[in-house]
């Protein structure tokens, strides 16, 4: 199951995808975000989906891979699809068991959430596999900068982030080991009753744990021996480019926006 | 235990951008009762080789054999908990394994895992511990509190007391000093030679470990067999160290030059303090006698 998880992960390309500027990336999620949690359109939806599915493509991520790595994410937008299939209570009645009553708005509300959820989902894995962490966190610092002047500490929190996802890949192969370490002990993780299961994840949590306050320590030692001492007058080796392609694909956004929501004011 | 190999293939992440080809088309025996090594550069598939023996791993292609068990690209992971008590397995810096709250119960893991009872498993434990060099008065202490050392004992200790009959051992002396190396060398063979049918599989990249201990050594490299010989044969052959790129062990090679500087052939066949010496007086009354 482990060797399934792809978040965090860079897949190298050089696709128009890879290409573009991570804070026209960011943004652009993030329009393309609210604006199908706006919209009711079936008309802009099917456009969301079919956007989608054309940066997805031209991306050139191998499709099992990338299936592999959401079916578990998936869980959750099958649960949320059930819930509202079944809390929402107007429209027709489908399907009446007495106990339970299915509506015709829950199924439109449960099937509108899916699919949001879901493209959000394939866009935000998308993210992390186009580009480099590097790329991201300044991406991220850079749109944050307006918030410095009020005092939002933006360089650490980028910095928090960058350390958090170069250490997803390691945190993974580390926690592998261990389980390999235990197995071979003769420890089960797929065997046993749910309280057995849960407890057997105790000899690989505590040495993940102590390795990873280690390795914490370890990091800051070797940051302060380089001379870290914050973002206060830090210059950057990697300059991010912004280029007409991303005014392009923003302002593609922006109108894709403004359509989203005259359709749903009218 | 015995050991085959079988065209054995393995592939990290199939069907992913990352996938990467570890063994290729391995065949190989391992017999029971002999100390083997593995010898290879790093990436060159002998970890990955090994893992395969107590099934960690299952070959993406072909078939490994240990003992009575088989372990093809098919085989259950539950049928293989009984193959792991019998091959045991000391990974590179094992101490990351540590996590209970004293070394008694941490080494009692094992046992306790396949079935034996408290009691049993605090006999065992207590016996791997004392064998490992760990004295009784630690035994109820935190393995967080001890040095490197220590905690490289224990996790030794937590092996060796399932009882394995094969032990796998990948690197066990990484990052210790000299002297802490070779008490777990030794440790190790003392504890191979207390049973004739013990087996172990060393990956190690101190040929003169390998050299000392090891009767068979087998040369991978790119994922792919090159050679499985007898350690006195490959340690004294100068040629075919050179084309493995192997470094000759020192005993050796102390030898070798006498024998080059002197001009009279010597038997170089001697990889431990004791040997190289006994050789070194032969030569020397040799000489007297000459004179």
């Amino acid at each position: 199951m482990l060797k399934n998880v792809i978040i965090g992960q860079y897949v190298p390309g050089r696709s128009f995808v890879h290409s573009l500027d991570p804070r026209s990336k960011l943004i652009t999620i993030f329009l393309f975000m609210i604006f199908i949690f706006i919209s009711r359109d079936p008309f802009v939806l099917s456009s969301a989906v079919l956007l989608t599915a054309a940066a997805f493509l031209t991306a050139g991520i191998p499709f099992k891979f990338f299936w592999k790595g959401i079916r578990i994410i998936l869980i959750i937008v099958v649960l949320t699809f059930t819930l509202h299939l079944f809390m929402t209570q107007e429209g027709m009645v489908l399907l009446d068991l007495g106990w339970i009553t299915i509506y015709s708005g829950g199924l439109i509300e449960g099937g509108l959430i899916a699919l949001r959820l879901f493209l959000l989902i394939i866009l935000a894995t998308m993210l992390t596999l186009t580009t480099t962490p590097v790329d991201l966190t300044d991406g991220m610092e850079r749109l944050m900068k307006p918030l410095k002047r009020v005092k939002v500490p933006t360089h650490e929190l980028a910095l928090m982030m960058s350390i958090a996802l170069r250490f997803i890949p390691t945190l993974l192969e580390e926690t592998q080991k261990i389980v390999k370490a235990q197995t071979a002990r003769g420890a089960s993780f797929s065997q046993g009753s749910l309280w057995k299961r849960v407890n057997a994840l105790i000899p690989v949590l505590i040495p993940l744990f102590v390795s990873s306050f280690k390795r914490a320590e370890d990091l800051a030692i070797a940051m302060e021996a380089r001379g870290y001492a914050g973002g206060e007058g830090r210059t950057k080796f990697r300059q991010l480019s912004w280029r007409t392609r991303d005014t392009m694909i923003v302002s593609f956004l922006l109108l894709f926006g403004v359509f989203s929501i005259i359709t749903r004011i009218s | 235990m015995r050991v085959e190999v079988e065209n054995v293939s393995f592939t990290y992440m199939k069907d992913t951008p990352f996938e990467t080809t570890a063994l290729r088309n391995v065949s190989l025996t391992l017999e029971a009762g002999v100390y083997h090594a593995i010898v290879g550069h790093t990436g060159s598939g002998k970890s990955t080789l090994m893992q395969l023996f107590n099934g960690l791993e299952k070959p993406t292609s072909g078939k490994v054999s240990v003992g009575e068990w088989e372990i093809t690209p098919e085989t259950k992971q539950r049928d293989l908990h009984e193959l792991r008590r019998h091959a045991g397995v000391v990974f590179q810096f094992p101490e990351s394994q540590l996590f209970e709250e004293t070394i008694l119960k941490d080494v009692m893991f094992g046992p306790l895992n396949h079935g034996k009872t408290k009691a049993e498993a605090e006999t065992v434990a207590r016996e791997a511990l004392l064998r490992t060099g760990m004295p009784a008065e630690l035994h109820d202490r935190s393995p967080f509190e001890l040095s490197g050392g220590q905690m490289r004992r224990t996790a030794i200790a937590g092996v060796l007391a399932m009882e394995p009959q094969l032990l796998l051992l990948d690197e066990p002396t990484a990052g210790l000093d000299p002297e802490g190396q070779q008490e777990i060398m030794q440790l190790f063979y003392d504890w191979y030679r207390e049973k004739e049918a013990r087996t172990i599989v060393l990956i190690s990249h101190d040929m003169n470990q390998v050299a000392r201990f090891a009767e068979n050594v087998v040369i991978m490299e790119q994922g792919e067999k090159q050679l499985a010989e007898k350690a006195s044969a490959l340690f004294t052959d100068e040629s075919l160290l050179k084309k493995y790129q192997l470094a000759m062990p020192e005993h050796a090679r102390l030898l070798k030059r006498l024998e080059d500087a002197s001009g009279k052939p010597l038997d170089l066949n001697a990889f431990s303090d004791e040997a190289a010496l006994e050789r070194l007086l032969r030569f020397l009354r040799e000489g007297d006698a000459d004179a």
